[in-house]
C-alpha cells in the first residue's frame, strides 16, 4: 500500500515537474512568468488525442504533439515575448495571461467544451506483483519524465548551449558581450519548454482519461507556486519541489483522507513551506 | 585609415535626448598598440565603449573593424567578429566554475546552427585552451572554484581570460584597475604589459592618469563627450586643454 501511494505521488510529481520545467527555464533566462506554458499543456493534450484518434499510433501521437507544441512555443516567443522584452515585467506577464485565455477559448471553439476521453493502449502491459499494480500509464509517465529530465540535465551540464543558457540566466548583458545570441537561446528554451509541457499534457490526459479546454488551469497555478518553491528559475529546485508536492498531496489524500480536495492540499502545503522557507527550497546564493 | 588600423571610429555620436554623451569623436586603434581613453568622470568613456560594442546604437557616425562596418550590429555579433570587452564592475558568471566561464566564451561559431545544441562544452581541446588562458592570467590554480568566490583582482583576471577566449582582434578593458589595491594594480600593469608583448591590441578606458601614462602607447582624451586631445602620453601630459579638463574646475575631480 505504501509503495503504491509513493509511486502514485511520484507519478503526480513527475507531471508537475514537466509542466513547470518550461516556465522555470523561461523565468531563469528572461525573468518572465510564462503562464501560457500551461496553455501549451492543454494544446499538447488535444494534439496528442487527435493524432491518436486519427492514427491509432501512440508513438506518432507523442511525436506529433511535441513537435507541434514546440513549434508553437517558438512562434510565441518570437512574436509575443521578444517584442515586449524591453518593457516592464508586468507587460509580458499580462501578455502571457492573455495568451493563456486565448488558447483555452481557441480549444473550446475548435474542439468543443466537453470533456473528451483519452483511452490509449500502450505497447506494454502493467507490472503486477502480489501487493502492487503499476499500470502502463504510470510506467510511461515515470520513464518518459526521467528521460526528458535526463536529456535536459545533459544539455545544461555538458553542452555549449547549456553553458550559454546558464550564462544568460546569470547575466544577460554579459552573455551577449561574450558572443551569445540571446534570441537563439530563448528560442531553444521555448521550443523545449513547450515540448515538455505538451508531453505532460498528453500523459495527464491519458492518466485521468480526460482532455478538456481548461485542463491547464490548476497546473498553471501549481506551476507558479512550484517555480517559487524551487528557487525561482532553478531547474533542480523545481524538480525537487514538484516531486515533494506530488508526494505530499498523494499521501495526505490517501492516508489521512483530508476534508479538502487534493489540489487544495497541495496549495496548503505550498503555503506552509513558503512560510518556513520563503526563499524557496534551493535559492541561488547571491 | 592607415593600413594597420584595427578599429576606426569616424564622427561617432551618441545622444541621449538632449545630452551629447559622445559628440563627433574620431580616432583609430592600430594593430598591436595599446590605446588609452582617458578623461574626467562623465566624459563619455564607458558610453564610447558601449557604443562600439553595440550595447547602444550610435546616433550618427561609423565604427569599422578592419574594413567591415560594425555599427548597428548586435553585441553578440560584434563579439564574434572579434571585439571582446571587460566591464568596469566585474561580472563573472558567478555560479559557474572559473573554467566554465572561459569555455563558455570560446568559439562563437559553436553557438550557431543546429550543431551548436549538441556540441560538448568540456572537450579535451576546449579544456586545454581554457587552461592556457587561465595560466596566462596566472589564475590556473583557481580553475575549479566557483567564480563568485574569487577576490576582485582574480575576477578581473578571469574577465580578461574570458574575453581572450573569444580570440579577439581587439580587447577593450574598462577601468581594469578600479578598486584594486596598490599591489594588485601593479600586478595588473604587469599583466597588461605581458598581453602587449604577445601582440594583443588593446583599448583601455582609464580614469587614473598615472596608470594610463604607464601602459598606453597613445592616448585619446575625452571631456564632455568631445575629443580634446590625442597623442603619446608625454605630449598629453603637457597639453593645456587636458590639464584644464582634469584640474581646471573643482567639480571635475572625482
Amino acid at each position: 500500500m505504501i509503495v503504491q501511494q509513493l509511486l502514485n505521488g511520484l507519478v503526480i510529481g513527475s507531471v508537475y515537474a514537466l509542466t513547470a520545467m518550461g516556465a522555470t527555464l523561461v523565468y531563469g533566462i528572461l525573468r518572465i512568468l510564462d503562464l501560457a506554458n500551461a496553455g501549451a499543456y492543454a494544446i499538447g493534450a488535444y494534439a496528442g488525442l487527435f493524432l491518436y484518434l486519427s492514427t491509432g499510433n501512440i508513438l506518432l501521437s507523442f511525436a506529433g504533439a511535441i513537435a507541434l507544441t514546440g513549434f508553437f512555443g517558438f512562434v510565441v516567443q518570437r512574436y509575443l515575448y521578444i517584442p515586449v522584452l524591453d518593457r516592464p515585467p508586468i507587460v509580458p506577464l499580462i501578455a502571457s495571461i492573455g495568451l493563456f485565455i486565448f488558447i483555452q477559448d481557441l480549444l473550446r471553439l475548435v474542439a468543443g467544451p466537453r470533456i473528451r476521453e483519452f483511452q490509449a493502449s500502450l505497447p506494454f502491459g502493467a507490472i503486477k506483483t502480489e501487493t502492487l499494480t503499476i499500470n502502463p500509464t504510470w510506467i510511461l509517465i515515470i520513464v518518459l519524465t526521467a528521460a526528458l529530465l535526463a536529456f535536459l540535465w545533459y544539455l545544461l551540464a555538458y553542452t555549449k548551449i547549456g553553458l550559454a543558457w546558464r550564462a544568460t540566466a546569470q547575466d544577460l548583458e554579459i552573455a551577449k558581450a561574450m558572443g551569445v545570441n540571446i534570441n537563439q537561446v530563448v528560442a531553444y528554451n521555448f521550443l523545449l519548454g513547450y515540448a515538455f509541457a505538451a508531453t505532460a499534457g498528453i500523459m495527464v490526459g491519458m492518466l485521468y482519461n480526460s482532455v478538456f479546454p481548461t485542463m491547464g488551469d490548476v497546473p498553471a497555478y501549481k506551476m507558479l507556486a512550484l517555480i517559487v518553491l524551487g528557487g525561482l528559475g532553478n531547474p533542480v529546485g523545481t524538480v525537487a519541489a514538484a516531486v515533494m508536492i506530488g508526494l505530499i498531496e498523494t499521501l495526505i489524500a490517501g492516508y489521512i483522507g483530508f476534508f479538502l480536495p487534493r489540489d487544495a492540499i497541495a496549495f496548503v502545503a505550498l503555503i506552509i513551506i513558503l512560510l518556513i522557507k520563503p526563499e524557496g527550497l534551493m535559492s541561488r546564493k547571491a | 585609415m592607415t593600413a594597420n588600423s584595427i578599429l576606426s571610429v569616424r564622427n561617432l555620436q551618441k545622444h541621449f535626448g538632449g545630452l551629447k554623451a559622445i559628440d563627433t569623436v574620431s580616432f583609430e586603434v592600430n594593430k598591436g598598440e595599446t590605446l588609452g581613453v582617458i578623461g574626467p568622470n562623465g566624459a563619455g568613456k564607458t558610453t564610447l565603449f558601449n557604443t562600439i560594442c553595440g550595447v547602444y546604437e550610435p546616433t550618427a557616425g561609423e565604427v569599422l573593424l578592419g574594413t567591415q562596418a560594425i555599427h548597428g550590429l548586435k553585441p553578440h555579433q560584434i563579439a564574434r567578429l572579434g571585439v571582446a570587452r571587460t566591464f568596469q564592475i566585474s561580472h563573472p558568471f558567478r555560479d559557474m566554475t572559473v573554467l566554465d566561464n572561459v569555455i563558455m566564451a570560446m568559439g562563437g561559431s559553436h553557438y550557431t546552427g543546429l550543431k551548436g545544441i549538441f556540441s560538448i562544452s568540456r572537450t579535451h581541446d576546449n579544456i586545454s585552451k581554457a587552461e592556457a588562458l587561465l595560466a596566462k592570467l596566472h589564475i590556473l590554480a583557481q580553475r575549479d572554484k566557483r567564480a563568485g568566490d574569487l577576490s576582485l583582482g582574480y575576477m578581473r583576471r578571469l574577465e580578461i581570460a574570458r574575453a581572450l577566449a573569444l580570440e579577439p582582434k581587439l580587447l577593450l578593458l574598462d577601468e581594469p584597475c578600479a578598486g584594486l589595491s596598490h599591489d594588485a594594480t601593479q600586478e595588473f600593469i604587469d599583466i597588461i604589459s605581458q598581453l602587449k608583448a604577445t601582440g594583443t591590441t588593446i583599448m583601455l578606458v582609464e580614469h587614473n592618469m598615472a596608470i594610463a601614462m604607464t601602459v598606453c602607447d597613445r592616448l585619446v582624451v575625452l571631456n564632455y563627450g568631445v575629443k580634446i586631445a590625442e597623442g603619446p602620453p608625454a605630449a598629453i601630459k603637457n597639453n593645456t586643454l587636458v590639464i584644464e579638463a582634469y584640474l581646471g574646475r573643482d567639480d571635475d575631480i572625482a
